[in-house]
C-alpha cells in the first residue's frame, strides 16, 4: 500500500475577484522510501501540493490518504499531531529561528507533540546532537543562524525535520538558495534518508534536479500534466 | 500555564529588548500611579479618620465661633481698642448640666465638658514656649481618651478650689523642660505661677485646625483657676492697640451616653444654641457625623482613583496590545514554521497569551517597585509617614497580568487564526 495517496485532489481558493483553482483533480501515490519531485514553473500549485500534503492546508474535494487514513475528516489537534510525528518539513528559506542556537532550532521540533519525552529532556538533546553530528554541524551547535552559511542552515533544518523521526520529509526548493555544491550536498542527505526508508517529497523548479530524484510528477495549472519515472 | 511556556514568552520578548521595555512601560506608569494613588490617599484617609476619631465618636461639640460682624470689625484696620464678646456661657454649661447630665432632668450625656483657651506666655524659668493654655475641668482625660504619661491630670478638687496646678501635654512639657522631669515643677502664665502636677501621652492632632486641635502643645488649668486668676477677659495687645475678648467657654463637649442617639443629643443642643444665641456664634459638630462622611467622601475620592489607575492601565493595555500585533505580523514566519512542526492553534494562542502577560507581569513588578518608590519619595517631600496598604503589591501585579491577558489575547487569537500557508510565504 503505498505511503501517500491523492484521489482527485482539488485545491480552490475563493477570491475577490474569483476563484483560484491552485489543485485540480490531482492523483498519484508515493511509496514508502521513494523519493519523488513535484515540477513545475512558478504558480504551477506544487507549493500548494506540498502544503496539502504536510496537512498545512485540507482539500477542497477529493481525498487524501496517508499511511491509509484519510486525512480530511481529522481535528485540527489530530492534524497537528500527525504533522509532529510523521511529517518533517525543510522549506527554501530555511526558517530558523534567529533568537536560538543551532542545538535549539533542532529541538523546537520536539516542542509540540514530541514522541520520545519532552523537549530538551537529555535524550533528546543527545539526538539533536548525534544529528547534528551526521549533517556535519557537531561544531556549531551553540551559533545562531546569522552565523551559518546558506547550505549550514539547510542542514540544520534537515537535522531538524528528522530529530523526531517522520515517514516523510517535505522538501520546498530545498537548494532553491543554494550554490551548486551545497545544493548537490542537500540532495546526497535527502538521497540517504531514502535509503533508510524514509519517503522524500520534493518540490522544485530545477529540472536537473528532478532528474535524480526516483519518479517525477510536472504540475501545470493545477493539473498533473506528466508523471515519469527518472532516475531508476 | 507551563513554566517552559513562560521561560519560552520571556526569551522570545528578549530578542526585540528595547521594543518589550517600551511596551511595558505604559504598564509600568500605570501600576506604578495607581501604588502611588493608593498609598497617598491611604496617608490622607488615616490622617483624616485619626483626627475625627480622637475627637471622639460618641461626642456632640458646640464651638464658640466668632459671629461675622467680629470678623468685619477685624478686618478693618482701626487704630482703636475694642472688646468682643461671643460664645458659650458658663451658665449655659450648668444648664446643659442640669438638663442633660447624669443628674439632669433627661439624663443624656455622661459628661459636659468645658474647655476655654486663654491668652497667656507659658515660662519656665528663664525658658518660655509657644505653648497653648486651655482650661477645663477633670472629665477631659476620660472623654477624649488621653491618657496620662507622669503624675496626674486635674482633679474636681483642683477645679472647686481654683487650684494653681497645670497639666502638660507631651510636646509642651519637652519644649519647656527638655532635661528634667515637669512634674512637681512650676510654670509661670502671665504673672501666675502655677505647679506641674501631670504630663499626658502623645495625642495627635484633634478635628482639623485651631488651638483645641493640637492637645499635645497644650497646659491644662483648672475650669474655675482661669476666671479666679485671669479674669473673665483675654486681652491681646499689639502696636499699641487692645483687643479683649470675653469668651467664656470657647467648646463644650457632651459625652453622649451609649444608649442615646447622637443626633437626638445635637437636636436639643441645637435648640438651646438657637433660642440663647442669636448672632450665630456657636456651632455644633458631631464627629460621628463628620466620620461618616469622610467615609462617603473616601469612598468617592477611591473611585476617582480607580477610574484614574483604570485608564492609565487601559493606555498600557493598548500599548501592549500593538506591540503585540506588531510582533504576530513580524513573526508570520515563525508562527508558519510552529504549526508545520505541530503547533495546534490553541499553542499559538497559548504562546502569544503568555508573551504579553509576561511583559505584563515584569511591568508589573517594576511598577509596584516604582510606585512604592515614588509613595516614599513624595512621604519624605510632604513629611508624612508613607502607609502602603499589603494587598496593593498583589493587586498592583495582578491588574496588570490580567491587562496582558485581556489585552493580549486579540493578537493571540489573529496570529492563532493565520493560514499556515499564508504564513510561511516568503514576501
Amino acid at each position: 500500500m503505498a505511503l501517500i495517496q491523492l484521489e482527485s485532489v482539488s485545491k480552490v481558493y475563493p477570491m475577490a475577484g474569483g476563484d483560484v483553482h491552485a489543485l485540480r483533480n490531482v492523483s498519484f501515490a508515493v511509496e514508502e522510501g521513494e523519493l519523488l519531485s513535484v515540477v513545475g514553473s512558478s504558480g504551477s500549485g506544487k507549493t500548494t501540493m506540498l502544503y496539502l500534503l504536510g496537512l498545512l492546508t485540507d482539500p477542497t474535494s477529493g481525498a487524501y490518504r496517508l499511511n491509509g487514513r484519510e486525512v480530511g475528516r481529522l481535528s485540527d489537534r489530530e492534524l497537528a499531531r500527525i504533522r509532529a510525528q510523521e511529517i518533517g518539513f525543510v522549506f527554501q528559506s530555511f526558517h530558523l529561528l534567529p533568537q536560538l542556537t543551532v542545538l535549539d532550532n533542532v529541538l523546537l521540533s520536539t516542542r509540540y507533540g514530541a514522541v520520545d519525552g519532552a523537549s530538551g529532556s537529555a535524550a533528546t538533546k543527545k539526538k539533536a546532537t548525534a544529528l547534528l553530528e551526521e549533517v556535519g554541524l557537531s561544531h556549531r551547535m551553540a551559533h545562531r543562524p546569522r552565523e551559518l552559511s546558506g547550505g549550514e542552515m539547510q542542514r540544520v533544518a534537515i537535522a531538524r525535520a528528522l530529530l523526531t523521526e517522520p515517514s516523510v520529509i517535505l522538501a520546498d526548493e530545498p537548494t532553491g538558495n543554494l550554490d551548486e555544491v551545497n545544493g548537490e550536498q542537500i540532495f546526497r542527505i535527502l538521497r540517504g534518508l531514502t535509503e533508510q526508508g524514509k519517503t522524500v517529497v520534493l518540490v522544485t523548479h530545477d529540472l536537473a534536479l528532478a532528474d535524480k530524484t526516483d519518479r517525477s510528477v510536472r504540475l501545470k495549472d493545477g493539473e498533473v500534466v506528466d508523471e515519469d519515472r527518472t532516475a531508476a | 500555564m507551563k513554566i517552559a511556556l513562560l521561560r519560552e514568552a520571556a526569551s522570545n520578548l528578549l530578542v526585540h529588548k528595547t521594543r518589550s521595555f517600551l511596551a511595558a512601560l505604559g504598564i509600568i506608569f500605570g501600576v506604578a500611579s495607581v501604588i502611588c494613588m493608593l498609598s497617598i490617599s491611604e496617608v490622607a484617609r488615616r490622617d483624616v479618620i485619626g483626627r475625627i476619631e480622637r475627637l471622639g465618636i460618641r461626642n456632640v461639640i458646640l464651638d464658640s465661633v466668632k459671629p461675622e460682624r467680629i470678623r468685619d470689625r477685624e478686618k478693618q484696620e482701626s487704630r482703636q481698642s475694642w472688646m468682643a464678646s461671643y460664645g458659650l456661657t458658663t451658665e449655659e454649661i450648668d444648664l446643659l448640666r442640669d438638663t442633660l447630665g447624669p443628674n439632669g432632668t433627661r439624663h443624656a450625656v455622661d459628661a459636659v465638658v468645658p474647655m476655654r483657651t486663654m491668652f497667656e506666655d507659658v515660662r519656665a524659668g528663664a525658658r518660655g514656649a509657644d505653648v497653648n493654655v486651655v482650661a477645663t475641668t477633670h472629665e477631659y482625660a476620660s472623654v477624649m481618651s488621653h491618657a496620662v504619661a507622669d503624675g496626674r491630670f486635674l482633679s474636681t478638687v483642683d477645679d472647686a478650689t481654683s487650684a494653681t496646678v497645670c497639666v502638660l501635654g507631651s510636646k509642651a512639657a519637652r519644649a519647656l523642660f527638655p532635661l528634667s522631669n515637669p512634674v512637681g515643677q512650676v510654670v509661670k502664665m502671665g504673672t501666675t505661677h502655677l505647679k506641674v502636677v501631670g504630663v499626658m501621652a502623645p495625642k495627635g492632632q484633634t478635628g482639623s485646625s485651631g488651638i483645641l486641635s493640637n492637645p499635645d502643645n497644650t497646659a491644662w488649668i483648672p475650669f474655675k483657676t482661669s476666671f479666679a486668676r485671669f479674669g473673665n477677659l483675654q486681652v491681646r495687645r499689639s502696636s499699641g492697640v487692645s483687643e479683649a475678648t470675653k469668651v467664656e467657654v470657647n467648646r463644650a463637649i457632651l459625652k453622649v451616653k451609649e444608649d442615646v442617639k447622637l443626633t437626638a443629643v445635637a437636636a436639643i443642643a441645637e435648640n438651646m444654641v438657637d433660642t440663647r444665641h442669636r448672632q450665630k456664634d456657636v456651632s455644633v459638630t458631631i464627629p460621628f457625623q463628620l466620620l461618616r462622611e469622610q467615609r462617603q467622601a473616601e469612598r468617592i475620592f477611591r473611585w476617582v482613583m480607580g477610574s484614574l489607575g483604570a485608564i492609565s492601565l487601559l493606555v498600557g493595555g493598548v500599548g501592549i496590545m500593538n506591540i503585540m500585533l506588531a510582533n504576530m505580523a513580524e513573526r508570520r514566519q515563525e508562527i508558519g514554521l510552529r504549526r508545520a512542526l505541530g503547533a495546534t492553534r490553541g499553542d499559538i494562542l497559548r504562546l502569544f497569551v503568555s508573551e504579553s502577560s509576561v511583559l505584563c507581569l515584569i511591568g508589573g513588578v517594576f511598577g509596584v517597585g516604582l510606585g512604592a518608590c515614588l509613595a516614599i519619595v513624595v512621604g519624605q517631600l510632604a513629611q508624612w509617614t508613607v502607609v502602603f496598604e499589603p494587598w496593593s503589591f498583589p493587586l498592583g501585579v495582578l491588574v496588570s497580568v490580567t491587562t496582558g491577558l485581556i489585552f493580549g489575547t486579540v493578537p493571540a487569537i489573529k496570529a492563532a487564526r493565520l493560514d499556515p500557508v499564508l504564513a510561511l510565504r516568503v514576501e
